[in-house]
């Protein structure tokens, strides 16, 4: 039996390193439609997240001015590749939540105001998740998390690459199976603080520009 | 009897032995069926990527030429001149032209929290809004009049009064609203800068704030992200 598991899960991680191709980025012969995809994005005033696995980066626009780029550390693609195309951001899921604090309004103990520390109610930068998912319009999630630094993140990722080596092929089969395409992508910053960035950068209901062939 | 406890035993094993390697064989077999599929679909896709696009091929000479005119419509996006960038995760300012940076202040914008009235009938949430705006007014010794939850905050009922709502402090030397209610101003808690600690507001340091008004005209784009 223990050769079985052990034979499997060295088959999984073989089967994910050959299927986890390098996505391709937008060629210029599709810098038409990019125009044209972004020109729709340019009318609104939201800002809007641009993934492109060409350039390896992700960068926040408005009305097509780059307000914030990061250069990625990868950006991997599993299932039918996006292609050039703008998703809504339906749902982001985090490790930990980004609670807000509600202040009920009631008669204030000065005194107990005075001795709070400052930090403690305010929602901050670093207060957001490293390590999130993204859920997408038309079934694409994405996932973010930051390169490996130190031996317990890199053992983190690790067991995160067995884990989406066994669970991906069976949430294919199962798209599949309801006649549905299943798209997952993997985003790799280079640090938390970019990974952090990325999630405050893109409130739920920003239009994501896809740019991964 | 012990001799047939223990053929038992072995008859269970093997059928446990049987059953666990049916269900891994099966999970194996599943895997495999997903990762066929996801081949599968990756080769149906290159081999038929964009059909779009490929309808769309004509000559070299067109397509450029297209490119050139969506390439214009894009620019006419863009802004002209200077432009007032403000990052809320970074608590940055900057006023920029193009990509280059004129100058950069450090900022207090929205803490994030909710206020919720008495009894829970009003809430207000303290984000700084985000997209683009524009410099709507410029105000020189601007007078804040103190909204219902400035009152609620501190734990006191709004009053009816319309005096004891101006604030001629709070705002500092200069602000520049950029529509809603919501203004670039002085701050009297400098210590704060760098912090999401405001109410929505973007709160700038005096030597910053008095280069950020001298810099910004009415019009000037507001891009907050």
């Amino acid at each position: 039996m223990n050769k079985i598991l052990k034979g499997m899960g060295i088959g999984a991680i073989l089967c994910l390193a050959m299927c986890s191709a390098r996505p391709r980025g937008a060629s210029s012969e599709d810098g038409i439609q990019a125009l044209e995809t972004e020109i729709e994005l340019a009318k609104n005033k939201q800002a809007y997240l641009i993934l492109d696995a060409g350039n390896n980066t992700a960068e926040i626009r408005i009305k097509g001015l780059v307000l914030k780029k990061w250069d990625l550390a990868k950006i991997g693609v599993w299932g039918k590749p996006p292609g050039v195309r703008t998703v809504k951001l339906v749902r982001r899921t985090g490790w930990s939540a980004m609670d807000r604090t509600v202040l009920k309004a009631e008669a204030r103990d000065d005194e107990a105001a005075e001795t709070k520390d400052i930090g403690d109610e305010l929602l901050e930068l670093e207060d957001m998740p490293s390590r999130y998912g993204f859920q997408l319009e038309e079934e694409i999630a994405i996932s973010v998390r930051p390169a490996s630094k130190g031996i317990f993140l890199a053992l983190r990722n690790l067991a995160g690459n067995i884990g989406r080596g066994i669970g991906l092929p069976l949430k294919t089969l199962w798209s599949s199976i309801r006649k549905k395409s299943f798209t997952k992508i993997t985003v790799v910053t280079k640090s938390k603080n970019e990974a952090k960035a990325i999630f405050w950068s893109c409130p739920e209901g920003t239009p994501v520009y896809l740019k991964i062939k | 009897m012990a001799k047939s406890k223990n053929s038992g035993k072995k008859s269970y094993r093997k059928k446990a032995l049987i059953l666990g390697s049916a269900i891994a064989g099966l999970f194996i077999l599943l895997e495999i069926a997903g990762y066929g599929i996801e081949i599968m679909g990756r080769r149906r896709h290159s081999q038929f990527a964009d059909p779009e696009i490929a309808e769309k091929k004509k000559t070299e000479r067109e397509i450029r030429n297209l490119e050139k005119r969506l390439e214009s419509r894009m620019a006419a996006y863009k802004p002209r001149g200077e432009y007032i960038a403000i990052d809320t995760a970074e608590n940055k300012l900057s006023i920029r032209t193009g990509e280059r940076i004129i100058l950069e202040a450090v900022v207090s914008c929205g803490s994030g929290e909710i206020l919720q009235d008495f009894g829970g009938a009003r809430r207000w949430v303290f984000d700084t809004p985000r997209g683009v705006y524009e410099v709507q007014s410029k105000l020189v010794n601007p007078t804040w009049i103190k909204p219902d939850w400035a009152f609620i905050e501190e734990g006191e009922k709004p009053p009816s009064n319309f005096n004891a709502r101006i604030d001629n402090d709070s705002l500092g030397s200069y602000a520049l609203g950029f529509g809603d209610g919501y203004f670039i101003h002085g701050t009297l808690y400098t210590r704060l800068l760098g912090r999401n600690v405001t109410h929505g507001c973007v709160r700038v340091g005096d030597k910053d704030l008095k280069a950020v008004f001298d810099r910004a005209k009415i019009g000037t784009r507001v891009y907050i992200f």
